[in-house]
């Protein structure tokens, strides 16, 4: 049973993190309506559970452990999603390597790709990533979150995290260069 | 006392993840800095990783919270708490 002043204790801790659970949620779900969703059923079970939370620890923290927990089984209940990108060929540097290749002009064509790069083409690349990868992604993109915070959010290895992070950030490079050659194209045509 | 030798490309590029997320132990980082001061192709690369990963997380945060959102949140917050 919560105390009385449990609720104003709750609602300080949650209202600053509230617009970055809804965003973290929105990249989970690759839905607005079941990020709300999920951010409404995850503010609930943490109101409900929040006589375990230990005063003074991370709030934050023990709040996206809940938001991720609650996403997992919500879609567990579904059918799973099909994985849209090939995890096992992405090489490192996959922008860096074609910049050569692009229509960009001026004197930098690195820095031309990453100003081709805009909030459409990152949404859609996030969503493109496998499920696992994209709630690691999701956490540390957002949140600047370390290793260790991730992985004792997701309950997973740090190692795991780390190799999530990394082939996550290869794959979402390689889904930005094929938006970017689709502009391009659709350009030239 | 010796100090140990700078990173060459190959080892420089293998801790270039943990770079830039800053996973770095104090030693892995000096080395990787020096590498990058005598290697111009390895600087260039590093610096491209570095201002894509800002741009990432800067247009990723970009995404617009719903209107009625947190209101929505505190109705629901009022309603449990009365049931």
């Amino acid at each position: 049973m919560l105390a009385q002043n449990d609720r104003e204790k709750f609602d300080a801790l949650l209202q600053p993190i509230l617009d970055s659970a809804y965003r973290v949620a929105l990249r989970m779900t690759r839905n607005s309506d079941d990020a709300w969703d999920l951010v409404h059923e995850a503010v609930l079970n943490a109101f409900r559970g929040f006589g375990h939370f230990e005063s003074g620890t991370n709030f934050k923290a023990w709040f996206f452990k809940i938001l991720t927990n609650t996403y997992i089984r919500k879609k567990s209940k579904h059918r799973p999603e099909s994985v849209s990108l090939d995890v096992s060929e992405n090489p490192e540097l996959f922008l860096f390597a074609n910049t050569k290749h692009t229509d960009a002009p001026g004197e930098d064509p690195a820095q031309a790709v990453i100003d081709k790069i805009d909030e459409e083409k990152v949404s859609a690349a996030i969503e493109n990533l496998p499920d696992e990868y994209r709630m690691a992604c999701a956490l540390y993109l957002l949140e600047d979150l370390s290793y260790q915070e991730i992985a004792d959010i997701l309950n997973i290895p740090i190692g795991t995290v780390r190799s999530r992070i990394h082939r996550g950030r290869n794959l979402l490079q390689r889904s930005l260069w094929e938006s970017i050659v689709g502009d391009e194209a659709e350009v030239r045509s | 006392m010796s100090q140990p030798n700078a990173f060459d490309c190959e080892e420089a590029f293998r801790h270039l993840g943990d770079f830039l997320d800053r996973e770095l132990t104090a030693e892995e980082l000096k080395m990787v800095e020096e590498h990058l001061l005598i290697c111009e192709t390895c600087a260039r690369q590093f610096h491209f990783e570095e201002e894509l990963l800002a741009c990432l997380k800067s247009k990723a945060r970009l995404a617009k919270i719903p209107e009625g959102f947190r209101e929505s949140i505190l109705k629901a917050l009022d309603k449990a708490e009365q049931a």
